[in-house]
């Protein structure tokens, strides 16, 4: 068995950071608890290897806030966002900042196992963070153009409700779309079609690189 | 009318009362009040009383009329009073030749003077009841006369059989104190019925003797005038005034005009209605014609008599009239009550106020609903020039040309009309217009008088000499409104203007209500939304809380399990089971939080095109209604120019109120109490909106967690405001953030541009 991914967990809830690290080290990673931003900061330095599992709200520095920081600092740090149910809008953003994926609380050991992974595979690569450009292209062209304004709306977030107003359409069809272009894009949740969009438009970048040209 | 107005200035100035002489068929004498001694006396007083003018001057009267008379006079009312030929004084005077006299005497006291005046007296024989015969007389006429044309008809008859005069008339006199022969009764061929006679026939001081005084006879023309003489010795030279003396001068200028028709006697009795001059009975004969006093006291009886019957019967349709229109006022307000709109009630009964007002047309104009109803009349005038002309709200004329200058021809052409205003700031107002009145008027005469120039530059004029009928197309004029229509217009007006009075009070009552219950309304939506803020927030925080250890639930068995099978063996499927389904509770407790949260939630966000600066407006102005600014100088700075956004209203509106709320209770006991709240577009090209106070600031302790649910400085609050906001904010796409400024607190939303 390969040596397991450390993981990095910064989480305010002390019930919640204990549990993350009894289930994530029951799967064999080495796991490091952090009850603050500011805690992991101090704490880091440029050699850290592992995933960084980051609560996005959280009183003092914010995880996104704390994103930022590392990344002023040249971190090679895989980040995962947990965030609260319905907190997309913030999801996004830290997607757009650099997040490799984000899970909502409460979520199965699955869904965690495999943003881990999904880290550790990217470390491993040591390259493209998003998977491979011409692939995302070439799905994104199968979408009608309609389809592509909806998903354009999806991946900043906005209800279905907004969507439907901005596109002039009802919210009942924004449900159908969504629905085919999750089809289209091989996508199972939101990450996924951020992530597409994201690799499309920035075919040569790596995961150092910030992804929002 | 083409009349000259320099005839009429000149007549108007002539002193028609104090002509300094007397007619012939009598003698005057005058004492002052004050010291009971002869002033003046006429020169024929030695025909009548055998004494020369000049023995009397300077005589007491007593020593004059004897102590009998004396006494008799001494106890009299000398005042003038209509009709004055109650009681004359009987006097007998020697004639010096043994003979005695007896001649009738009027006295008046008038301008500081007692007049007397002596007549000759008729023989007994003659006298009789003339009174009696009158009432009887009009008794046995049409009995009770229906028109003022039967009465004056009758009038004339009988004045003219009592009198022998050769031609008895009535005149009736206009709105505008032309005349009009209404009646007449003659022997001669000719006839002046129907004729008009200018105002200047009668100038203005005539026409004032004839309404405060009585009868007026002219026994001939031809008589050499009698002059008064003054005592030399007395001081006071001024001429005597014989405004209510019988042998009162005539005037040269009416002598001429009575010669140039051929008149050399004539009578004149006023018909005085509710103290204006209504009209005159005009007697005229071609001779010589005196009349006893005593049928001249019937004379002046049967024009009184005139007078009242014309009285009552213009009364009794003043009264018919008026009912009606009080009737009319009385509908339209019933209508009012019922919840009709004054217009609509005007509109109703629009045919009912032209026919009992006797208009053609009516143009009605209540705030901005207006109505034209009616006949269609042409050159309606610009009543916005009548206003300016309005006399206590009401302008009435039948020559509305007057008034905008207009030249008013065509049958149809509105040329009079009267503008009734309902409300002071002229918003409300009601027009009746009268239609061009063309009509040919037959004047007796040709009536432009020749004008000669005396010496001294000074115009005279001479009465025309012509009495050939002269007829005249009239036009530019509706029927005349006369003063009893003018009366019903007032009254109309008076209703109209107490019903629109209190349907504008009405109205601004109902606008004031609505205002208010719009505002109830949003202050409830306001609550509501607070509410379900806060119960959002509260279900958020709640579920944000629980997800915490529903989480740690679901990582501790995930865990558990995993460490079993760390340690190689594998979980019994009965306990594999108990944890599977310890699980699906965790997660059937966090489907239930967010439900909960979902449910509450649901449709709180209804978006709209929203103008930032219309929600910062209503968000700052529904505090300051709600008196919770009190004594806070609240500065609004908003571009003008910012693009709309996508937003619900009413929340953004709660935003600014939490914020500026805050803002004025962290001031609370401060000095200084100000808020400024600005909006400009940013960089980011985003609506940003900042409230600022000058407060004491934030404590850096706080400033952490501000946004935090359950955070407070305040005592009493629930901490819930700034969270709500973000809340809403951040629903929105938006951010909001407390700007690290000292001293005060400076709060920053965005919202992006729609």
């Amino acid at each position: 068995m390969a040596e397991k991914l450390p993981v990095f967990v910064v989480d305010d809830d002390a019930s919640v950071l204990k549990s993350l690290k009894a289930l994530i080290r029951a799967h064999g990673h080495p796991t490091f608890t952090y009850a603050s931003a500011e805690e992991f900061l101090a704490d880091y330095d440029e050699d850290m290897k592992g995933c960084l599992l980051l609560d996005v709200r959280m009183p003092g520095m914010n995880g996104l806030t704390l994103q930022s920081r590392l990344e002023s600092k040249k971190s090679s740090l895989p980040v995962v966002i947990i965030t609260g149910h319905g907190d997309v809008p913030r999801a996004v953003q830290a997607m757009k900042a650099g997040a490799i994926d984000f899970i909502e609380k409460p979520f199965s050991d699955e869904v965690l196992l495999e943003s881990i992974s999904r880290a550790h595979a990217i470390i491993e690569r040591g390259g493209p963070a998003l998977g491979d450009a011409e692939d995302a292209v070439e799905r994104l062209n199968q979408l009608t153009p309609r389809e592509r304004e909806v998903l354009d709306q999806l991946v900043l977030g906005h209800p279905n409700k907004m969507i439907a107003h901005e596109l002039r359409i009802s919210p009942r069809t924004v449900e159908i779309h969504r629905a085919r272009i999750k089809e289209k894009l091989g996508a199972r949740s939101l990450s996924d079609l951020i992530r597409t969009i994201m690799a499309a438009r920035a075919p040569s970048s790596s995961l150092m690189t910030s992804p929002n040209h | 009318m083409a009349v000259n107005s320099v005839d009429l200035t000149n007549c108007d100035s002539e002193p028609v009362h104090t002509p300094g002489y007397i007619q012939a068929f009598g003698a005057l004498v005058v004492a002052s009040e004050s010291d009971l001694v002869i002033g003046h006396a006429s020169a024929n007083c030695k025909q009548y009383l055998s004494q020369v003018p000049q023995d009397l001057l300077g005589l007491h009267l007593s020593a004059f009329l004897g102590p009998d008379l004396f006494a008799d006079l001494q106890s009299r009312s000398l005042v003038p009073t209509r009709p004055d030929y109650l009681n004359p004084l009987k006097c007998q005077f020697s004639d010096g030749q043994g003979n005695r006299r007896t001649l009738d005497c009027l006295v008046h006291a008038h301008d500081e003077n007692i007049l007397l005046e002596f007549f000759e007296a008729p023989p007994d024989t003659v006298e009789h009841d003339g009174l009696e015969i009158v009432r009887r007389q009009i008794v046995s006429e049409p009995t009770l006369p229906r028109s003022s044309s039967e009465i004056c008809t009758a009038a004339a008859r009988m004045f003219r059989r009592f009198t022998g005069y050769d031609r008895v008339m009535v005149y009736r006199f206009h709105e505008d104190n032309h005349g009009e022969v209404v009646a007449e009764s003659t022997d001669q061929p000719d006839s002046f019925l129907g004729l008009h006679y200018p105002a200047s026939d009668i100038p203005e001081p005539v026409r004032r003797l004839f309404a405060a005084s009585t009868i007026r006879m002219i026994a001939d023309v031809d008589d050499e005038p009698i002059s008064v003489l003054a005592d030399p010795d007395s001081g006071d030279q001024r001429p005597i005034d014989l405004s209510h003396a019988k042998l009162r001068g005539v005037s040269p200028i009416h002598v001429e005009y009575l010669r140039n028709m051929g008149v050399r006697a004539s009578l004149s009795a006023p018909i005085v209605v509710k103290g204006r001059l209504w009209g005159l009975i005009s007697c005229h004969h071609s001779g010589p014609k005196a009349l006893p006093l005593r049928l001249l006291h019937t004379c002046e009886l049967i024009g009184s008599i005139v007078a009242s019957f014309l009285h009552g019967l213009r009364s009794s349709e003043h009264l018919d009239a008026l009912l009606a229109v009080q009737a009319l006022s009385h509908h339209i307000e019933r209508r009012c009550h019922e919840g009709m709109s004054l217009f609509e009630a005007l509109r109703l009964y629009a045919p009912s106020v032209n026919h009992r007002l006797k208009t053609d047309t009516l143009v009605v104009q209540i705030g901005d609903d207006g109505f034209v109803a009616g006949e269609k009349l042409e050159q309606i005038p610009n009543l916005s020039v009548l206003r300016s002309h309005a006399v206590a709200g009401m302008l009435v004329s039948d020559h509305l040309g007057n008034f905008d200058g207009r030249v008013l021809t065509g049958g149809n052409a509105c040329a009079g009309g009267a503008l009734l205003m309902l409300s002071e700031d002229g918003s409300d107002y009601v027009f009746l217009g009268r239609r061009n009145y063309a009509h040919t008027v037959t004047w007796g005469g040709d009536i432009t008088k020749s004008v000669t120039v005396e010496e001294g530059g000074r115009l005279r004029i001479s009465p025309r000499r012509s009495f050939q009928a002269f007829k005249q197309t009239v036009s530019g004029r509706s029927r005349p409104f006369e003063s009893g229509q003018r009366e019903l217009l007032g009254h109309f007006r008076r209703s109209l203007v107490a019903l629109r009075s209190a349907e504008r009070e009405r109205l601004a009552w109902r606008e004031k209500e609505i205002a208010e219950a719009n505002q109830a309304v949003m202050q409830a939506q306001l609550l509501h939304s607070a509410r379900i803020s806060s119960m959002g927030e509260l279900a958020s925080s709640i579920a944000h809380e629980l997800a915490q250890p529903l989480t740690a639930i679901t990582n501790y068995v995930n865990a558990c399990r995993q460490e079993i099978r760390n340690l190689g063996q594998t979980l019994p499927a009965d306990i594999s089971e108990l944890m599977d389904d310890a699980l699906a509770e965790a997660d059937r407790a966090g489907a239930i939080v967010h439900g909960l949260r979902n449910f509450i939630e649901h449709g709180d966000l209804e978006p709209s095109e929203l103008n930032i600066e219309e929600s910062v407006r209503d968000g700052v102005g529904l505090m300051i209604s709600g008196g919770l600014a009190f004594g806070v100088e609240v500065a609004l700075d908003i571009d003008g120019n910012l693009p709309k956004v996508w937003a619900d209203p009413v929340q953004i509106e709660q935003v600014l109120f939490n914020l500026v709320r805050n803002a004025a209770e962290a001031m609370d006991g401060g000095s200084e109490k100000r808020v400024a709240v600005s909006a400009k577009l940013n960089e980011k090209r985003e609506v940003e909106v900042t409230v600022r106070d000058s407060g004491p600031g934030v404590p850096s302790e706080v400033k952490a967690a501000i946004f935090h649910p359950f955070q407070t400085t305040k005592r009493g609050g629930l901490g819930i405001g700034l969270s709500v906001c973000r809340t809403i904010i951040e629903a929105h796409g938006g951010r909001i953030w407390l700007a690290d400024t000292q001293p005060g607190a400076e709060f920053h939303f965005t919202l992006p541009v729609g």
